[in-house]
């Protein structure tokens, strides 16, 4: 089951299968000449995160929150924090390359970069 | 009519909404803002900071994911009251001139408090910083028992 819902510059793919807990939080900045979309993804590491582009320009994220090192024997008092798998997809706007995706990953934050294309205009020569 | 077949992963979403039912009513009961309703207020608009606390016997450590937070923007202390706070601000990635589209996480300034149930050796206090989450050790008081024995004639 996908639902799709419309954000004036960037459409996002619902995925039902990623519980809402561990969808992660996204926030998306529009320059003009990129659009930088910030992953937030505490406690994940790079190896564990994945980020492609498809044919159908569908911008995927995805990966694994794990537990991580901790010390042995822990008796939790409260458990906010939530693990498990995750994915979020985006369909790419018209205005945005598919190629030359940047991404970095800094404190918990993923980064992805993508360039903004020129809108091309041809104009056709009426004889 | 696809919609409301049983599905397992809906009774999973199910249980992560109860889970967060149950979480925010214990924030309710345990979080120091002693005027509840003081406290609710001030979270909103402001993300909330996830919270893991564990106990090993010989420490209490606390957990906070705190994504895209940089060190040296934040603060943790520990009161009289032996109450907990962590807080700090968020900085937003780059200047501000970028125009945000999408906001589901806010920038600014964040605090959280947590009353600790154990007593506290203060100057062992330890936090570190990876990968966006924010690891508080603190070493439990041990009790110092002074024994004197009397001998007996």
């Amino acid at each position: 089951m996908t639902a799709t819902f419309k954000t004036p510059h960037f459409r996002t793919q619902w995925n039902v299968d990623t519980a809402a807990c561990l969808m992660p939080r996204v926030n998306v900045a529009d320059s003009d000449t990129e659009l930088s979309v910030y992953v937030f993804l505490p406690g994940v590491t790079k190896e564990d995160v994945t980020v492609n582009v498809s044919d159908e320009r569908v911008l995927t994220i995805k990966g694994e929150k794990k537990r991580g090192e901790q010390p042995e024997g822990l008796k939790f008092q409260r458990k906010e924090r939530r693990f498990g798998a995750f994915k979020r997809q985006f369909y790419l706007p018209k205005h945005v390359s598919s190629e030359n995706i940047g991404a970095t990953f800094e404190n918990g934050v993923l980064t992805v970069t993508l360039q903004k294309t020129q809108p091309k205009t041809t104009t056709v020569e009426i004889k | 009519m696809n919609r409301f077949h049983f599905d397992p992963r809906d009774m999973q979403n199910f249980q992560n909404v109860a889970e967060t039912v149950a979480e925010r009513l214990g924030d309710i009961f345990n979080e120091v803002g002693r005027n509840t309703r003081a406290a609710t207020s001030e979270q909103q608009g402001k993300s909330k900071i996830r919270f893991d606390i564990a106990d090993d016997g010989e420490n209490v450590y606390v957990f906070a994911e705190l994504p895209g937070v940089r060190k040296e923007d934040v603060s943790v202390t520990l009161n009289d009251e032996n109450v907990l706070t962590i807080k700090g601000d968020k900085k937003r990635p780059e200047a501000d001139e970028k125009n945000f589209t999408l906001v589901e996480r806010k920038y600014g300034t964040f605090s959280r408090s947590v009353a600790m149930n154990e007593q506290i050796e203060q100057e062992r206090i330890t936090a570190e910083f990876r990968d966006g989450v924010l690891t508080v050790t603190l070493p439990k008081l041990v009790p110092v028992t002074k024994e004197f024995r009397v001998n007996i004639q």
